[in-house]
């Protein structure tokens, strides 16, 4: 008989070897693939979760501040160097050039080339009234009914700065036909084919200003309700019926001025029968030349007669800037359409530090309007005792000034510079016995240069009278 | 001899396994997505915070003071801690307020740096100096332009009467080639640098 038994035992003895063997090699590979697996799933959510947005959300971050800053040029430009077409032009011009020169510095500091560049510039005009007066025309007897602009393609940034002296009141007034009937002041935007919006201002009850809409497209009826405001210590309201705001309360009834088509601007009733409905101050821009508004609608001032307004002055209505963006994954190239309306005025009436100058401005104004009585109002000097050019547009202007009081004493003194429209250029409070003052590098050019500028001194004596004294002269 | 060969396939058998075991143990990638104060979902977070907070400024009108909240006879911000610059927390303006709101009371630190053209090249100048960033910080910016009639903040946050143009000690430069016509000062960039502390 065979013997199967030895060659079984060894058979055995064999198997139980391999079976450690290849039972270590299962749960290796086993292992192994486990590592495998648990990569595969960190490495698929690391995947998901790559940001890759930064470079258009740069892009994004880089068209807004291109449009903010060319809207503060704009600004600028508008405001002080406005004699002529071509003035503004090169002022928007050289400060679109000097915006793209540096931001194209810190683009390219990280390898990403920018570039701004004027495309073009529209031509408008900027309509003002900035004395404190009845919103009547400049003729010689000056009409409270009056087309502001007839047929302008566009119009922004119409703003009225109400007071509430003299203000018509119209708080019983419920129907369209009561308002339409009424002798209440209201600014018409008359579309040529459309409809006509009629924008009434008037007094509701004490220091509250109200503003109604009404369109009429064929049958007249009011838009949204009534929007009203109470004036604040300087006794004005901003009614902006660009920004669709009364003061600082949102009015949704204004908001029909956007994206109206080519419409004359006119006031009604701003005198009724030799009485002021309405007074105040206002501004607008109107997308129409200059000389087309003087000849087809006003009649307004000279621009140049300080004192006197309204007047229209030229203006950029808007600017087209071609940006340019590139960076190692994407390429953006845009048009930006400047919009001055979205972004916080810094020139005109409603600008940030409006109230704050309208309220010191309005006292100095007034003139020795402190203290009890019998107090006898301090008196002084101001005269301007020299102007050294710096170079650059730029002078040093030194006035003398003095100052007393008869019946006590001299508690301060302010000495004030202002431009020839009547801003405040720089404010001093020199200590007393401080005479002369220099007001360093101020800039006087363009519209200002030549043209007078005042030197405004206010004494303040310590029972609290005052006194302001003006001088005035053409500089340089 | 079988015994060498049974005593020589367990140890090979042992040191397979143990092998297996070491190898799969050190390709387990910590990634960066790995729960740590430096995952790659919270540095995406706080940019995204960052960049919201500069926008919201831009809107509200609060970026451009805080840049003009400079003392000019010590030349540096009004009541800095260390060399002009804030070191403990935001500036006490409107935007610092909102930074310390959003950022250093949930104890992320920042930096608050204006990057501004001189001569063709960029400088920086520190507003808010946490000191050196860690590797996972992240930063946001935002362009801003500064103007001719732009005018400094007092301590009190209001307007004096000084503009840009008129003072030579501010700490941006009137750029050379933007002084004629144009009204613009200078272009800077404010650059919010956040990292966890």
């Amino acid at each position: 008989m065979a013997d199967v038994r030895g060659r079984m035992a060894d058979a055995r003895g064999r198997d139980r070897a391999q079976l450690f063997l290849v039972g270590a090699l299962a749960v290796a590979v086993l292992f192994v693939s486990l590592a495998l697996l648990l990569n595969t799933a960190i490495y698929t959510e690391n995947l998901a979760t790559r940001n890759t947005a930064s470079d258009a959300t740069h892009a994004h971050e880089l068209r807004e501040s291109t449009n903010a800053s060319v809207a503060g040029v704009v600004g600028y430009a508008n405001y002080r160097e406005n004699e002529s077409y071509d003035t503004l032009w090169t002022a928007v011009a050289t400060g679109v050039r000097d915006v793209s020169d540096g931001a194209a510095v810190h683009g390219a500091v990280r390898g990403r080339p920018v570039e701004v560049s004027l495309d073009s510039v529209e031509n408008g005009t900027r309509i003002t009234h900035d004395v404190e007066g009845p919103f009547v025309d400049a003729s010689a007897t000056p009409r409270g009914s009056w087309t502001v602009v007839d047929g302008a393609a566009g119009s922004r940034d119409i703003r009225l700065d109400v007071s509430t002296t003299n203000l018509a009141d119209g708080s019983g007034l419920t129907t369209v036909s009561d308002y339409r009937q009424s002798d209440l002041f209201h600014l018409d935007l008359a579309e040529s084919s459309g409809s006509t919006y009629e924008v009434f201002v008037y007094g509701d009850g004490a220091d509250t200003v109200s503003v109604r809409v009404i369109e009429d497209d064929g049958t007249p009826d009011f838009v949204g309700s009534t929007c009203s405001a109470t004036a604040g210590a300087d006794g004005h309201v901003l009614v902006s019926v660009s920004r669709a705001s009364v003061d600082d309360t949102a009015c949704p009834a204004l908001s029909f001025a956007e994206g109206l088509g080519q419409h004359d601007v006119e006031m009604q009733n701003a005198t009724v029968a030799g009485s002021t409905q309405i007074q105040g101050t206002y501004e607008l821009f109107v997308d129409q030349d200059v000389t087309t508004v003087e000849t087809t609608a006003g009649p307004y001032y000279d621009e140049t007669a300080t004192s006197q307004s309204p007047y229209a002055t030229p203006a950029v209505y808007t600017a087209d800037v071609a940006l340019d963006y590139r960076t190692a994954a994407l390429t953006y190239d845009t048009r930006v359409t400047v919009d001055p309306e979205a972004h916080p005025r810094r020139y005109g009436i409603g600008r940030q530090s409006w109230r704050l100058s309208l309220a010191g401005g309005g006292g100095g104004g007034g003139g020795g309007d402190g203290g009890g009585g019998g107090n006898a109002a301090p008196t002084g000097s101001v005269s301007i005792s020299d102007v050294t050019d710096e170079g650059g547009n730029r002078y040093d202007i030194e006035t003398s000034w003095s100052a007393s009081d008869t019946d006590g004493s001299v508690a301060s003194v302010e000495v004030i510079l202002r431009d020839p429209d009547g801003g405040a250029v720089e404010t001093k409070s020199p200590p007393l016995g401080s005479s002369p003052v220099t007001f360093q590098d101020v800039k006087i050019t363009g519209k200002n240069a030549g043209a007078p500028w005042t030197v405004e001194l206010v004494v303040y004596d310590d029972q609290g009278g005052s006194t302001t004294i003006t001088h005035t002269e053409d500089l340089p | 001899m079988r015994g060498q060969a049974h005593t020589l396939e367990a140890v090979t058998a042992a040191l397979l396994l143990l092998g297996a075991v070491l190898f799969a143990l050190q390709t387990t990638a910590v990634t960066p997505l790995t729960a740590s104060t430096s995952s790659q979902h919270i540095e995406n977070q706080q940019a995204a915070v960052a960049e919201g907070v500069l926008v919201s400024a831009a809107e509200e009108g609060t970026l451009k003071p805080t840049l003009l909240y400079w003392n000019e006879s010590a030349s540096g911000h009004w009541n800095a801690d260390y060399l002009g610059a804030y070191t403990r927390a935001g500036p006490p303006t409107a935007l610092g307020e909102t930074l310390n709101g959003t950022f250093l009371e949930r104890g992320i630190a920042f930096n608050l740096n204006v990057h501004y053209v001189q001569n063709g090249q960029q400088r920086a100048h520190r507003v808010v100096n946490f000191g050196e960033p860690s590797d996972n910080a992240v930063s946001a910016t935002k362009t801003v332009t500064l103007y001719d009639d732009d005018v400094l903040r007092a301590a009190d946050r209001s307007r004096t009467t000084t503009t840009l143009a008129a003072t030579d000690q501010f700490y941006v430069d009137d750029d050379a080639a933007a002084t004629q016509t144009s009204g613009v000062y200078n272009v800077v960039v404010v650059e919010v640098v956040v990292w966890r502390m």
